[in-house]
């Protein structure tokens, strides 16, 4: 259906096959002996960046030249350990005559590449390295001097939690890559790098345990990636989009996070983390439905309370759908289903008002999510305005004055609010909750049992990277329930999960205590 | 063929329920118990509805309203009551049934049909005969409940708890009146000084009123069918008396050779003692005098009872559940219940509260 969309919003569109190659330069332009012919090639490129520095000098008795990024590159880097290195190394040595000697005598750099195309050395500086061209090779040098201001090291936006770590990945790749090495430290732990983007040439790092990971989930990852074509990646948010299976689909097929130790511990059992440069969140595949229900935090406390929270979220989950269409169904259908005392005062709630209760109920989740809305993209100061506002016009007034019944606000209330106990699903809920509620108010509770079968076959329909989503429910594994309605004691989770790993299974020997 | 498939469903859908099939809550009037009466031939029926607003928390105004019709037939006086009523009469949360005592006396049959028949009301409305004026009861307000017909069914309820006698359903009765015993209590409300009070029971036999009996003898009768599970009460000895709660009742019965043989085991708690009997006459002897009283109260009321000869201890269907060939032979000639003898056995055991020996004024 989505396809058949795609084509015809197109079909007009004749620009569509104009594709323009934003290369800066040729791809087979190799670099020259004569560094006058180099310059020439370049200086068109970059005449009118300001942002890029070119350098001319004299190593020894060569011409030499580099260019970098102001702001990207580390300056002191440069001056200190690239310029006065090639200038003072140069006349004390004299004699390098290839390029291997000036790496291996003068150049005081941790990394350092070579390379005989002009593309790779302008690709190069403009990763915030630095192209160095020295006359009479046939090879650039690139550099490393990355440097530019990056955020530190923040507490999470998301997944905050009570007790657990509280790092959070940043927009910086490296720095999330070493965020997590820093907590798998093992050579079976691999990042591979690939990169999207033509504009952007965005990098991105495809991390997992080559021991634990299913290697044809790994292989089909990289292929996904390598078949994006487009301009920019900005976030991983672009990615997951092209890459899921579902992207269309009203459930995640992805995961995402942005603390390290949930992505380490998804790695551990076995699932591929996609780290994207400038995005602080992490995708994880594939995902499973009961993912969403699994907080950080269950891991770190009493297995008992975990549990007991799991529970919680479930209910959640489900009341954030239901509550509000069963309240309509049975107000507007069922009313015989009410205990007595509770149709009285409902009843008297709802005497006077002028909307029937589907319509309250249409009213009250729209008003709401546009306040939510309004909080969301509201300047800070603005914020408690919006949140006076809310309550008491919404809360307050509307009762009072007898436009909407208080059980309709209560029970809009609690599904608003255990929307957002399960966070990775509240944009699924938000979407499902108008669809309910649109089937309690034309069919009642027949309307709402419909829905709900639609959504289970739906849902056992998905897949995340062929794993079936609602797997260990539907197809049912016993031994994996240990982490799905319950969170076992961490001493009994003997093995990875069954959909994520089937060669490297055990996580653990028993733990015996010394009698 | 997917999405004629799809079509198909959404029809079906759409077929099996509509918008056509909703009443908000707001557009109906929620009928909490009927009063039924009969006079020259033509029924009137009241149906009690509950101003929802007027039993909120800060509800001012009426609770109820009371629309009443007339009709020949109880249908036609449902339908005229229900004429009279701005919204649609919603009937399925009718908690009590009231019938007037000549209306009663005539047979209820055709409200027990019309109660079991009608798709919206349950048979869990709580049946009870109005001596006097029906009108007065079906306005009297109390402070507590606010409606009367919910005040009445919530009395009904209540009466386990004192054992003056048996709440019962619709289809309870109607159990009870198509089986082989065919006679019930009911219990009688009337509207005295501004409340309803139970007055006692009704005796129901074959769906027609018989018999008025006071609330003790109603104890006794569910003494003898084991429904008693608490009772306080007076127990007389030379010129004095000491009061008691019974509790923790466990009836059994059992049936041989026209004898029914019940065996009562219970605990009592010793409420009040002035006078010092217990200590005057011992443990032993004052369960031994409960045990009399208690007798004395379930023979009299069997022989009341077997007077009006109704079986309301369901001791006919009991032998016709038991012994099927037996039941038939006693029943060919005459009432099952006039062929059968008691045999009480009552074993009590008064609990610590009886031992305080120093009650003041003694």
């Amino acid at each position: 259906m989505f396809e058949k969309f795609v084509k015809k919003i197109n079909q007009y569109d004749t620009r569509r096959d104009n594709i323009k190659n934003t290369c800066d330069v040729g791809g087979n332009i190799r670099v020259s002996k004569n560094i006058e012919k180099n310059m020439k090639i370049i200086e068109p490129l970059i005449k009118d960046s300001s942002d890029i520095v070119t350098r001319q000098f004299r190593a020894g008795e060569r011409k030499a030249v580099f260019y970098y990024i102001d702001g990207l590159a580390s300056r002191d880097t440069i001056s200190d350990f690239i310029m006065r290195g090639l200038m003072d190394g140069v006349e004390e040595s004299k004699n390098f005559d290839n390029i291997d000697a000036l790496l291996d005598n003068v150049l005081v750099c941790g990394e350092v590449s070579k390379t005989d195309k002009i593309n790779e050395a302008v690709e190069g500086f403009l990763k915030a390295d630095l192209a160095l061209f020295i006359d009479g090779f046939s090879e650039a040098l690139i550099i490393n001097t990355k440097g530019f201001e990056r955020r530190g090291i923040d507490e999470p936006q998301t997944d905050s939690v009570i007790r657990g770590p509280r790092e959070a990945f940043t927009e910086s790749i490296r720095t999330n890559t070493a965020l997590l090495r820093r907590r798998i430290r093992s050579t079976n732990f691999v990042m591979e790098s690939a990169k999207a983007g033509r504009n952007t040439k965005t990098d991105i790092v495809i991390a997992y345990l080559s021991d634990t990971a299913k290697k044809e989930l790994v292989r089909e990852i990289k292929k996904r990636i390598s078949k994006i074509d487009i301009d920019a990646i900005l976030d991983s948010g672009y990615i997951e989009q092209f890459i899921s299976d579902h992207p269309n689909s009203l459930f995640p097929s992805m995961g995402y996070t942005e603390k390290p130790d949930i992505a380490a511990a998804k790695i551990l059992e076995g699932r591929v983390c996609i780290i994207v440069d400038g995005s602080p969140f992490v995708l994880t595949a594939p995902m499973l439905f009961a993912e969403s229900f699994q907080s950080p935090e269950d891991y770190y406390v009493n297995p008992i309370y975990a549990s007991f929270l799991r529970i919680i979220r479930y209910l959640s989950f489900l009341i954030s759908i239901f509550a509000l269409p069963v309240y309509v169904a049975v107000s507007a259908y069922h009313y015989e289903m009410l205990p007595l005392s509770m149709l009285l005062s409902v009843a008297a709630a709802e005497e006077g008002t002028p909307f029937s209760t589907p319509a309250e109920g249409f009213i009250m989740i729209i008003v709401f999510e546009i306040l939510k809305e309004a909080g969301v993209r509201m300047p800070k100061p603005v914020g408690q305005a919006v949140s006076i506002v809310g309550a008491l016009v919404i809360g307050e007034t509307a009762v009072s004055a007898g436009l909407i019944g208080a059980p309709m606000i209560i029970a809009v209330a609690i599904t608003a609010l255990t929307a957002f106990v399960v966070p990775m699903q509240t944009n699924a809920v938000v979407i499902l909750r108008y669809v309910m509620l649109a089937l309690a108010s034309f069919m009642g509770g027949i309307g709402v049992v419909t829905g709900a079968i639609a959504l289970l076959i739906y849902l056992s329909s998905l897949t995340s990277f062929k794993t079936l989503y609602l797997e260990p429910i539907a197809p049912f594994h016993m031994p994996d329930m240990k982490d799905i309605f319950v969170r076992a004691p961490i001493k009994a989770m003997l093995t990875r999960p069954l959909e994520t790993t089937r060669k490297n299974p055990v996580r653990q020997t028993y733990y015996k205590e010394e009698q | 063929m997917k999405k004629i498939k799809l079509l198909g469903v959404l029809v079906l859908i759409f077929a099996l329920s509509g918008c056509r099939g909703s009443h908000d809550i707001k557009d109906v009037a929620i009928v909490m118990g009927m009063g039924i009466s009969k006079g020259g031939g033509q029924y009137e029926t009241t149906a009690q509805v509950v101003l929802p607003s007027g039993l909120s928390k800060n509800g001012e105004g009426d609770s109820f309203e009371n629309y009443s019709g007339e009709g020949e037939s109880l249908a036609k006086s449902i339908v005229n009551a229900s004429s009279k009523c701005e919204k649609y009469m919603y009937m399925s949360h009718t908690t009590s049934l009231l019938i007037s005592e000549e209306y009663a006396r005539e047979g209820i049959y055709e409200a027990l049909d019309y109660f079991m028949r009608s798709p919206s009301l349950s048979g869990n409305v709580s049946v009870a005969v109005v001596q006097g004026d029906i009108n007065e009861v079906l306005k009297t307000e109390t402070k507590l409940l606010k409606v009367p017909v919910s005040s009445v069914a919530s009395l009904s309820r209540r009466l386990r708890e004192t054992a003056f006698g048996k709440n019962i359903t619709v289809s309870d009765f109607a159990e009870i009146a198509f089986g082989k015993s065919s006679a019930c209590l009911v219990p009688l409300i009337s509207a005295e000084n501004g409340e309803n009070t139970i007055e006692g029971s009704a005796v129901f036999k074959n769906g027609k009123m018989t018999e008025k009996i006071s609330n003790k003898e109603a104890t006794g009768v569910l003494w003898l069918s084991g429904k008693t599970k608490n009772a306080v009460m007076a127990v007389p000895f030379e010129g004095k008396s000491f009061d008691i709660k019974i509790k923790n009742v466990k009836t059994k019965l059992n049936f041989e050779n026209n004898l029914v043989t019940v065996n009562i085991k219970c605990g009592i708690n010793v409420l009040r003692d002035n006078s010092g009997i217990l200590p005057e006459v011992g443990k032993e002897k004052a369960a031994e005098i409960i045990n009399q009283e208690i007798k004395r109260m379930i023979i009299a009321s069997f022989d009341k009872m077997k007077k009006i000869n109704a079986d309301v201890y369901g001791f006919s269907e009991m032998i016709y559940k038991k012994d099927r060939e037996k039941w038939l032979l006693l029943s060919s000639d005459g009432d099952v219940l006039q062929k059968i003898t008691l045999d009480v056995k009552i074993n009590t055991k008064i609990e610590d509260a009886g031992n305080i020996l120093n009650s003041g004024g003694k």
